[in-house]
């Protein structure tokens, strides 16, 4: 018997092809569901796409990760302060998997504001915003504002120290805005104080009514980019195209991949600790918040009690705010036609000077109130940043 | 038909503008009718706060000894109680800065805020740090039994 013998089809197979052609044929002719899939899957891309063209799939990999996990977590946890933290425990603790579940829900949404980042970073550089994409990056913008408040509900809700003095420090710093600031925070907390009415809500928006809005956006984000096509690499607009399947899904696959074992080695090697259960009374040493909202709430402590007739915390809310604010004017800010770096001179020093300043921050927020050890030298930071006190040792 | 035998004057309101006024105004009454029920469904009812206008005992006279102080929650507000040796002081102990629980530093004399290093004095007034205002003193009684809030 040679080699060719194993691989003619037997009559079982001939059956199964026989089959599948018919469920096609069946479900081409009543929904065009084959034509869909040819129509998505030989969409021409420039073959020289690089690696960063790939963050946008690892984003969507993510969000994938974050809605089954979540769907998960949702079976065992409950959303009211006599039982939220138990809940939370017995998932980590008893259910059959649930650490793993509860790790990768709490990775995965970090590591998805990451991923975010750096989509959007590339997208940038490469001044794929430009006409026709100001409305799909507009769309990512909201995107990116739903994932944040994303991560700020679901820091809440398994009531333990830190995220129950996160969200309440958090929730209280648009309470400094005029007039509606008040408002909005007894609408934010359902109440003056961050109670059980609080979890109800962050829980509503965080399973109920963000996954709807993220689910509907990236929908259309995805649509308009299949109805503009990818753009190609500033300069080379006219390289070859080839089909998106197999060639670029392939590039896409590999860095998902990539992205799932540093999603798996963070899970193990660096579970997020579930600390005291929240007390209202105790506030602990260093409330601070998650790391991508630290650049903020870092910013806001260096402005005075108050400026001129103004509370020097709005004016500093205000000013860190316009960041989102001229992420999404990006369009209009960099109104030239071109997409090389060297026609985008002016726009590409202003982005990368937030940049500095937003990573500065975020680094000046991390390292305050601690002591920072380097070459047997411990170094404390106060609240601003500044370094205090060397101890010698 | 002749306008001058309209009443409402030279101006004639025509039929369909009736019509668009009037599904305009039809529209606008359903937005109302779902955004009223659903924007005051949103906004939190009235605290029940099972205190008001009632005293609540909060320590036993003995509980408390100077210069210490103890934080308990009243009204669902966490409020600090010092003892100053002579006399009892009750101040709301969420800070006016960004909402941390104030605590008494006994070996300063002075409250502490653990966030952002804000400090006032025993009677809650400002003496450095970034609190926008002082503490709210909350009225305090101090009975034969023990010492009561509200
Ligand atoms: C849930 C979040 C998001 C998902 C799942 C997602 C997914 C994707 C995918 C798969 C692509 C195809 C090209 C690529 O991968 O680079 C893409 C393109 C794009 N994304 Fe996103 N994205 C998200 C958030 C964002 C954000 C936050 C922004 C910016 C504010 C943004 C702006 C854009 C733009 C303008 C394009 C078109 C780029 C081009 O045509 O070259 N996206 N997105
Ligand atoms: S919250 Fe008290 S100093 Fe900031």
């Amino acid at each position: 018997m040679s080699y060719l013998d194993l691989v003619q089809p037997t009559a079982g197979d001939r059956l199964a092809v026989r089959a599948l052609k018919a469920t096609a044929r069946f479900l081409e002719d009543r929904i065009r569901l084959v034509s869909l899939v040819d129509f998505l899957a030989s969409k021409p891309v420039p073959h020289d796409l690089n690696w960063a063209y790939t963050l946008g799939s690892v984003c969507l990999f993510l969000l994938a990760n974050q809605i089954v996990t979540g769907v998960l977590l949702a079976l065992y946890y409950r959303p009211a302060i006599s039982e939220a933290y138990e809940s939370v425990r017995h998932i980590e603790e008893e259910v059959t998997c649930g650490w793993l579940v509860r790790q990768l829900h709490a990775w995965g949404a970090n590591l998805m504001i990451l991923a975010l980042c750096f989509h959007m970073a590339r997208v940038l550089w490469y001044g794929s915003y430009k006409k026709p994409r100001e409305i799909n990056w507009l769309i990512g913008v909201g995107l990116l504002l739903a994932t944040l408040t994303f991560g700020f509900t679901g820091y809440l809700l398994p009531w333990d120290q830190l995220s129950y003095w996160a969200s309440k420090v958090g929730t209280e710093i648009p309470g400094a805005l005029p007039v509606i600031g008040s408002v909005l925070v007894k609408v934010m907390r359902g109440g003056e104080e961050i109670t059980g009415a609080t979890v109800g809500r962050f829980y509503t928006l965080h399973t109920l009514v963000l996954p709807g809005i993220v689910l509907g956006l990236v929908f259309l984000h995805l649509a308009i980019m299949r109805y503009h096509g990818i753009t190609a690499l500033p300069g080379k607009e006219h390289s070859r195209k080839v089909p998106f399947f197999p060639h670029h899904v392939m590039k896409d696959a590999i860095s998902i991949y990539l992205t799932l074992a540093v999603l798996y080695v963070l899970v193990v090697v660096s579970p997020w600790k579930l600390h005291e259960k929240a007390d209202a009374l105790v506030t602990p040493e260093g409330v601070k918040p998650e790391w991508y909202f630290l650049w903020m709430y870092q910013f806001i402590k260096y402005f005075p009690q108050q400026i001129g007739f103004m509370s020097g915390k709005v004016v500093g809310i205000v000013l860190s705010s316009g960041v989102f604010g001229l992420l999404a004017l990006a369009p209009v800010l960099d109104f030239g036609e071109g997409r090389l770096i060297q026609q985008r001179k002016l726009f590409m020093s202003l982005a990368l000077a937030v940049l500095l300043g937003v990573l500065s921050l975020t680094v000046l927020g991390y390292i305050c109130e601690r002591d920072i050890s380097l070459l047997g030298t411990t170094i404390h930071f106060d609240i601003k940043g500044f370094p205090e006190k060397v101890t010698g040792k | 038909m002749d306008d001058s035998l309209n009443g409402l004057g030279s101006k004639k309101v025509s039929r369909k503008d009736f019509l668009d006024l009037a599904v305009a105004a039809s529209a606008g009454l359903t937005a109302v009718g779902i955004g009223v029920p659903i924007l005051t469904y949103i906004w939190p009812p009235l605290e029940v706060t099972t205190t008001a206008g009632q005293k609540v005992k909060i320590a036993g006279l003995k509980d408390i000894t100077p210069v210490k102080a103890k934080a308990v929650m009243f009204n669902n507000k966490p409020v600090l109680v010092i003892n100053t040796g002579d006399n009892f002081i009750a101040l709301a102990a969420t800070c006016p800065h960004l909402g941390c629980v104030v605590k008494w530093d006994e070996p300063a004399g002075k409250i502490m805020c653990p966030c952002h290093g804000a400090a006032f004095d025993i009677r809650g007034n400002v003496l450095g740090g970034p609190a926008p205002s002082p503490l709210v003193p909350v009225p305090l009684t101090k009975a034969a039994d023990g010492i009561y809030l509200g």
